[in-house]
């Protein structure tokens, strides 16, 4: 168990190291000037550029360039932000923590929707409400996020004035303590929908299939043979057996959950990391991308790395692999 | 012959197919074991054999239906039992050993843990201590150490893992063990060995068996009765010397006659032309005749009965009506 | 004739059967566009954010674009950037795979490492930092997509030379002295391709979305009408005019069921074993 450990962690290393590379490489193998993309400016100053010259050593061998950039990476130093000259690495964790709340309670809630109604269908194999279900997972998993989120918008903030537009919190009254968390789920539930509904069906069929196939396999039959009731094999050996492709997906999931609300948090002005995204594409704040990109390869690599470890825990055939 | 502990009346069992309709595995088929007896039933894949055993225990797949006929098990027919009534039955008085799998058991449960449901299922009350003493002396008796308990179903070989089915099998004592292909996908060595600890095992815990196989070998090597099926009927039944030496249906001949003897003069094997009836249609006359080598005009108009040629000994064909009248 | 069989249990397939026609219909919607489409996508009339009429089937947006006329254009797009990225990244990850499960080895273990570094990277965000830097256009786009999604179909081509390579008739052509290259192209590829089919048609449409995305974004190619860029135009005007986003996502959620349920029917026909109920019920 031990050496699967590690060399699981050897290969996350190996694929941040990779990440990095990549990173590092993207810029320099972009089409015109680093120093034009670093400043963001067409004609920098030459005050600017022997700047910039000299913080990423653009004058010596790439190779000491990257290394430089390591060291810089080392020091938590992420570069500045071309658009306000703001260190990168405090403005991503400002906006990390919105998206995370977003992320996770739609990411939770999918898989719990989608697990169960996946057993369900699974349980019902082929009967009307299977096939119902099983349509509107197709449905659902058609559906672009955002367009889901107007939608969403559409009927229940403007038409029916239930939830509201936008934001994570009401801007005309300053909230405390409960009040400030009511309010915060009042805007949450919206986006969270949204997503929970785009994510659902990928765990409603892989929970579904899974089931179905374990219901049929030999040891379902000795139980039933040897008298043991339904419910009980379905609890104990059915569930635990089946549950390991959804709990894969949820650890890929988990990992994602840093980047994947973008779409949705630019539609409903989420204050997390979207917004920052967008705007850093669009001003081609490079040294601000490329600073949220690492953070994603990173979150990604660890979260498949936990996954990895959990599933050996939960599958004792794997740990010898 | 002392009061059967298991009778099979008249039994059907069918499937429904998707496209094909009504898929007759079983079919009119009676037979009996006593106490401490051995019965093999053998056939070819589609003989029904194994449909008979998921009929005795009612586990047949939703898409089956058993369409008439009785299970009598000690005097109850277990035909007529809900599941729930069922549930007492099972493992406790019949128990099944299932073709090598290695997915028998929960690949992500601990034998120990699995066996310890399994026994609590008709002793709720035992405790671990006991249980483990238990576990121990039944898998010493089929030859496994008491570290197999703490494995995992995949760190066994398939002959260990056929022990171990075995020794669960054996856990309530049940007054009938069915063996569905116990030994098939086994290599000859291991099949070899699991066999003699078996008649071991027979002997010490005075089993009844029913020997569910397509191999003749072993019906040979343990029973003391063989049923010969085809096409979910059956065609012959009786004692294994004489079904061996002296086959009196066609089929059996052509069955015994399709596999190579070790001794005595060499002869080509035979096949038996020809390839299962559709059971999806129903038929006229002997289910056998359009392969039998010894057909006779009335054999395709005409579904034999069952003849009594001794006591113990039954045919359906109407070559045996030539020979006695019908009991 | 493997073909022949295929498209009989295809046949069996509902859902199968109804993406089929439901992609054939898009396809003659994009194929005939100019004579289905009343208006030129571009074309500006007088009439700004109207309802949906008979003038206008689907309403305008605020320029007086016809949305009708912009859907079905649109549809040209999606279909080719989701067809072209799919099978960009099937050809790739069909000769990957294949060359890794085939040859076995340091070259199977090296390539596989590649591949599953290169899953963990989140593709997203890295078509978006390409498309930032090296330009917008519907070919970069397409290629972006098609080169990052392909490590699953390596994958697949993977497990399927692994077997293949087993076979007699592989073996066959070994002993007989055919140039690896050969027996690549012509026993191993033909014959693993099947399950990367049914993949291709699932990536085509994550391909559609993921462009759909980009164009919401503004980073579609400008020129293109694409629905995921009418679906950002609408939005502002979405609390009066909602026609102009609603049409083209449900031309999206279509489009994309589309290619879903084709490749549903594709794994059943892929899938020799029926299902059926066990002793369970």
């Amino acid at each position: 168990m031990g050496r699967f450990v590690l060399r699981r962690l050897g290969t996350m290393l190996l694929t941040i190291f990779v990440v990095l590379f990549i990173n590092f490489a993207l810029i320099h193998l972009a089409p015109g000037d680093p120093i034009r993309i670093l400043s963001g400016l067409d004609n920098p100053s030459e005050e600017m550029i022997q700047n910039l010259r000299e913080r990423y050593g653009l004058d010596k061998p790439w190779t000491i360039q990257f290394l430089t950039y390591l060291k810089q990476l080392a020091h938590g130093d992420l570069g500045r932000s071309i658009i306000n000259d703001q260190p990168v690495g405090p403005q991503i964790f400002e906006k990390l923590t919105a998206t995370l709340v977003l992320t996770l309670t739609a990411t939770i809630a999918a898989f719990v929707l989608g697990t169960v109604l996946g057993t369900f269908s699974a349980f019902h194999y082929r009967s009307k409400l299977d096939a119902i279900l099983s349509f509107f997972a197709y449905l659902f998993y058609s559906m672009p996020s955002f367009w889901l989120g107007l939608m969403l918008m559409l009927v229940f903030a403007s038409w029916l004035k239930i939830l509201p537009t936008s934001g994570m919190v009401s801007l005309r009254e300053q909230q405390q303590g409960l009040g400030y968390v009511l309010d915060v789920v009042r805007h949450l539930i919206l986006p969270s929908t949204t997503l929970a509904l785009v994510y659902a069906p990928v765990y409603y069929r892989i929970t579904r299939a899974s089931v179905i196939q374990t219901l049929d396999e030999d040891f379902v039959t000795t139980f039933l043979a040897t008298g043991l009731s339904k419910s009980q094999i379905l609890r104990k050996y059915v569930l635990r057996n089946a549950i390991l492709p959804t709990v894969t997906m949820l650890g890929l999931h988990l990992g994602y959950v840093v980047t994947g609300a973008a779409l949705v948090e630019i539609v409903f002005a989420w204050p997390g990391m979207g917004r920052m995204m967008l705007d850093a594409v669009f001003r081609r704040d490079y040294p601000l991308l490329t600073g949220i990109y690492l953070m994603i390869s990173v979150s990604v690599a660890i979260a498949i790395f936990i996954t990895d470890i959990i599933y050996s825990v939960l599958d004792p055939r794997i740990r010898y692999s | 012959m002392t009061e059967p502990i298991l009778e099979v009346v008249d039994l059907s069992v069918s499937y429904r197919m998707p496209g094909k309709g009504e898929i007759r595995a079983v079919e009119g088929l009676s037979l009996a074991i006593s106490s401490g007896e051995t019965l093999g039933v053998v056939g070819e894949s589609g003989s029904g054999k194994s449909t008979l055993a998921s009929a005795i225990l009612r586990l047949l797949p939703s898409n089956g239906s058993i369409t008439g006929g009785q299970v009598i098990f000690q005097g109850t027919n277990l035909l007529l039992l809900s599941q729930e009534e069922m549930r007492q039955f099972r493992w406790k008085a019949i128990a099944v050993v299932f073709q090598k799998s290695m997915n028998a058991l929960s690949p992500v449960h601990r034998i120990d843990e699995q066996f310890f449901d399994v026994i609590r299922v008709h002793q709720p009350s035992i405790t671990r201590e006991e249980f483990m003493s238990l576990a121990k002396r039944l898998l010493a008796r089929v030859g496994l150490r008491e570290s197999a308990l703490q494995s995992y179903p995949h760190e066994l070989s398939g002959g260990m893992l056929q022990r171990l089915m075995i020794a669960l099998s054996l856990i309530h004592n049940p007054k009938l063990l069915i063996l569905d292909e116990a030994t098939t996908a086994l290599d000859v060595v291991t099949q070899g060995q699991i066999l003699r600890e078996f008649k071991k095992l027979r002997e010490e815990f005075s089993l009844t068996t029913i020997v569910i196989t397509h191999d003749i070998s072993v019906v040979a090597e343990l029973c003391d009765k063989v049923a010969v099926m085809y096409a979910g009927q059956l065609m012959e039944l009786g004692k294994i010397e004489r079904i061996l030496t002296r086959p009196d249906h066609p089929y059996t001949q052509a069955l015994l006659a399709s596999f190579p003897r070790l001794e005595g003069p060499r002869s080509r094997i035979e096949g038996i032309p020809g390839a299962l009836p559709d059971l999806s249609q129903p038929r006229l006359g002997c289910v056998f005749a359009e392969r039998c080598p010894r057909v006779l005009p009335q054999c395709q108009v005409q579904s034999p009965p069952n003849y009594h040629l001794e006591p113990d000994h039954i045919v359906k064909c109407h070559l045996a009506g030539r020979e006695r009248t019908n009991v | 004739m493997k073909a022949t069989y295929l498209w009989n249990r295809f046949r069996q397939s509902s859902y199968g059967l109804v993406g089929l026609i439901l992609l054939a219909v898009i396809l003659m919607v994009a194929a005939f566009a100019p004579f289905i489409a009343p208006y030129k996508p571009n074309e500006l009339t007088n009439d700004l954010l109207a309802p949906p009429s008979f003038k206008h089937f689907l309403g305008t947006d605020h320029l007086g674009r016809d949305v009708f006329s912009g859907v079905v254009y649109g549809s040209r797009v999606s279909l080719l950037v989701g067809v072209t990225a799919a099978i960009i990244s099937a050809i790739l990850g069909t000769m990957i795979g294949a060359l890794a499960g085939y040859t076995g080895g340091i070259v199977d273990e090296l390539i596989s490492k590649f591949v599953d570094i290169f899953l963990m990277i989140p593709t997203f965000f890295l078509i978006l930092i390409v498309v930032v830097l090296y330009g917008n256009s519907l070919f970069y786009i397409m290629l972006v997509i098609g080169g990052t999604i392909w490590p699953a179909n390596a994958r697949l081509m993977r497990a399927q030379a692994l077997t293949l390579r087993e076979r007699a008739f592989v073996k066959a052509a070994i002993t007989l002295g055919e140039s690896q290259f050969r027996i690549l192209l012509k026993h191993i590829i033909p014959n693993g391709i099947y399950p990367i089919i049914a993949n291709t048609t699932l990536q085509m449409a994550g391909a559609i979305l993921t462009e759909a995305g980009l164009s919401f974004l503004g980073l579609g190619d400008p020129n293109t009408p694409s629905w995921g860029k009418m679906i950002f135009e609408g939005r502002s005007y979405i609390q009066t005019a909602w026609w102009t986003s609603f049409f083209p996502g449900s031309a999206i959620v279509l489009t994309v069921m589309a290619f879903y349920f084709i490749g549903d029917g594709l794994n059943f026909a892929l899938n020799p074993k029926l299902k059926e109920k066990g002793a369970w019920e």
